[in-house]
């Protein structure tokens, strides 16, 4: 089943920490800059003015859950042979990562209509 | 691409376009509905069938490869008595032959080198090959007339799984989900299991495809292995609330997406997240077979315990039944027995037939028969005359589109009964009287039972009218029966 594929299949989960990653150094200082850049990467368009606040919801709720449990972050951070920067604190880059995994599975990063 | 909405079509409007007959009351059912996005599990509102359906649910176990007939349900002693005389001209007509006996400069007669036997209170004829099933003759509706136009692998496959012989119609188990909907919110409606053994004839995802009718209704094939779904636990780090937070902003975002593109295939995206999400638990319950008493794995075999095996898939197609799986597909391969019959048959019945048994006694005993139809069959038959060289100890049969069997039991199905019959050459079909038939699927032949009769027929059980299950595609109207087919009443209970 492709859900279960794209983000469990530890593949994708690395894809997401890498995209997660750039997300965080070259994607801007804000949470919403950041979503944005990521957005556009993966779909190739800006979010639209609804999509934004989705996104940023995204993000911020996995900031919250990952700060809250330190250990879950880095247990994610371990899935895939990609050795993770460790300049950025272990909540903030597994949140950014499966924010980024959750932008690869959108139906306008995957289809092209 | 925005949010605006193109020709300001609505969706409503997009769909009143398409729906027609029942194909518009499957389609009522992709308007979003409050258990579309639900995560609890309850079931959306099914489409209703034409009539009291006999069967809720179908477990089919295709043959891949064309089992022999003459040497498992066809009994002719003729064959045996005229072992390695040619086939008489005019009992093969017109009748093409492949490529591979084409050229053969004689077409020298086989008989069966395996015993026969009458079972039953019907006196059902089988082979020594099928013990274990002809200690369930009484169960069983055998027909003997099965025919069909192809006379190759792939597209007599194709024929028999989709009624056309080229690839991309949706299979007779999306049809049957798209009709009639799911009984079970947790799994798909249409599951695919293959035995898990080497072959160099592949079967392909696409037999178990939804063609043109939306992708929720394709077959989900379970993996032959220890995992039957792959990647179902989140990754280490991921717990489920987290995982949960997750699906509901992406099925949010692709709710906008879809308000956008108004493509039902995003909300079929979105529907199936929500059905792997749910699957992540209910898939370990259906496949986990360690709370099964011992009497029951006794029932299946040794082999049961392997995962992949026929017989594993068989206790796994009762499960998957008992938790309302509409549709369970199963495949086995390796009946294609082009030479060394007498050698290699004898190990695909070991593989297929204690199974068998175990499935109808199973179902049988927990009542599930009573609403569950089993099909067995192949593709096509296999010739009366040997593909290469006939000698004491061995032949082979080459692929006869012709005449072959295959047995129905369960829900709606007359037990303990033949259907048709084929003549003293076991090459053609012939009426009660003995009188060769020359079938045509523009009309029904009673006693001869076509492709698209087997269809009609499954379809028919399950409560739904064959010329009525239509989806519109590329200007026209489609069925899994074409224009043909037509329901073999003899047989129903």
């Amino acid at each position: 089943l492709q859900p279960l594929i794209l983000m469990n299949d530890p593949q994708f989960v690395e894809a997401g920490r890498a995209l997660g990653e750039r997300m965080l150094r070259e994607g801007g200082g804000t949470p919403d800059q950041r979503v944005a850049w990521a957005f556009r990467e993966v779909t190739g368009r800006a979010p639209t003015a609804r999509e934004l606040p989705e996104l940023h919801a995204l993000y911020e709720e996995q900031r919250t859950l990952f700060s809250s449990k330190p250990d879950d972050a880095k247990k994610l951070l371990k899935v895939g042979e990609y050795a993770p920067d460790s300049s950025f604190a272990a909540p903030e880059l597994a949140a950014a990562a499966v924010t980024a995994n959750a932008l690869l599975n959108l139906d306008a990063s995957l289809m092209l209509r | 691409m925005n949010s605006c909405d193109p020709l300001s079509l609505t969706r409503r409007h997009f769909f009143s376009r398409l729906t027609l007959g029942l194909g518009g009351a499957a389609l009522a059912n992709l308007l979003p509905s409050p258990t579309l996005f639900a995560a609890d599990g309850s079931a959306a509102a099914a489409p209703a069938p034409h009539f009291a359906p006999k069967a809720k649910r179908v477990i089919y176990l295709f043959m891949s490869g064309g089992p022999a007939q003459q040497d498992l349900f066809d009994y002719k002693p003729l064959l045996n008595e005229r072992n390695g005389e040619g086939l008489p001209a005019e009992v093969r007509g017109m009748q093409r032959l492949t490529g591979m006996s084409a050229n053969q400069a004689a077409l020298p007669l086989a008989g069966s080198q395996f015993k026969f036997a009458q079972h039953g209170r019907s006196g059902m004829w089988m082979s020594e090959l099928l013990p274990h099933l002809s200690g369930v003759s009484d169960e069983l509706c055998m027909i003997k007339s099965m025919w069909t136009e192809a006379i190759n692998h792939d597209p007599a496959i194709t024929f028999f799984q989709t009624g056309s012989q080229i690839a991309g119609r949706p299979s007779i188990g999306s049809w049957a989900s798209y009709g009639l909907g799911s009984m079970n919110e947790n799994l798909p409606s249409f599951v695919v299991l293959l035995t898990k053994k080497p072959t160099d004839q592949p079967l392909y995802a696409r037999l178990w495809g939804s063609g043109f009718l939306d992708s929720r209704y394709q077959g989900v094939r379970f993996a032959s292995g220890k995992d039957a779904v792959f990647y179902l636990s989140n990754p280490d780090g991921v717990c489920g609330s987290g995982r949960r937070a997750v699906l509901d902003r992406l099925a949010a975002l692709n709710r906008q997406q879809f308000e956008a593109e108004l493509d039902p295939e995003i909300e079929s995206r979105i529907s199936q997240y929500e059905m792997a999400y749910r699957m992540q638990t209910s898939v370990p319950e259906v496949t986990e077979i360690a709370n099964e008493p011992q009497h029951i794995l006794d029932l299946y075999g040794p082999e049961v315990q392997k995962p992949g095996t026929f017989a594993a898939n068989c206790l796994l197609a009762r499960r998957l039944a008992e938790k309302g799986v509409r549709f369970i597909q199963l495949y086995h391969p390796g009946w294609d027995h082009h030479g060394g019959l007498p050698q290699g048959l004898p190990n695909l019945t070991k593989e297929v037939d204690q199974g068998c048994a175990a499935l109808l006694k199973d179902l049988r005993q927990r009542g599930l028969l009573d609403d569950t139809l089993v099909v067995w069959g192949g593709e096509f038959g296999r010739t009366s005359y040997s593909q290469g060289k006939l000698t004491k100890d061995t032949y082979g049969r080459d692929h006869h589109p012709r005449c072959f069997t295959a047995w129905m039991a369960g829900a709606g199905i007359k037990p303990g009964m033949s259907y048709g019959a084929t003549d003293e050459y076991g090459y053609n079909l012939v009426d009660s009287a003995g009188q060769r038939l020359e079938p045509s699927k523009d009309h029904f032949t009673p006693g001869a039972v076509h492709v698209h009769d087997l269809q009609a027929t499954v379809l028919h059980l399950l409560g739904v009218d064959h010329t009525r299950l239509t989806h519109t595609f590329q200007g026209r109207r489609f069925r899994l029966t074409d224009v043909h087919g037509h329901v073999v009443k003899d047989i129903l209970s």
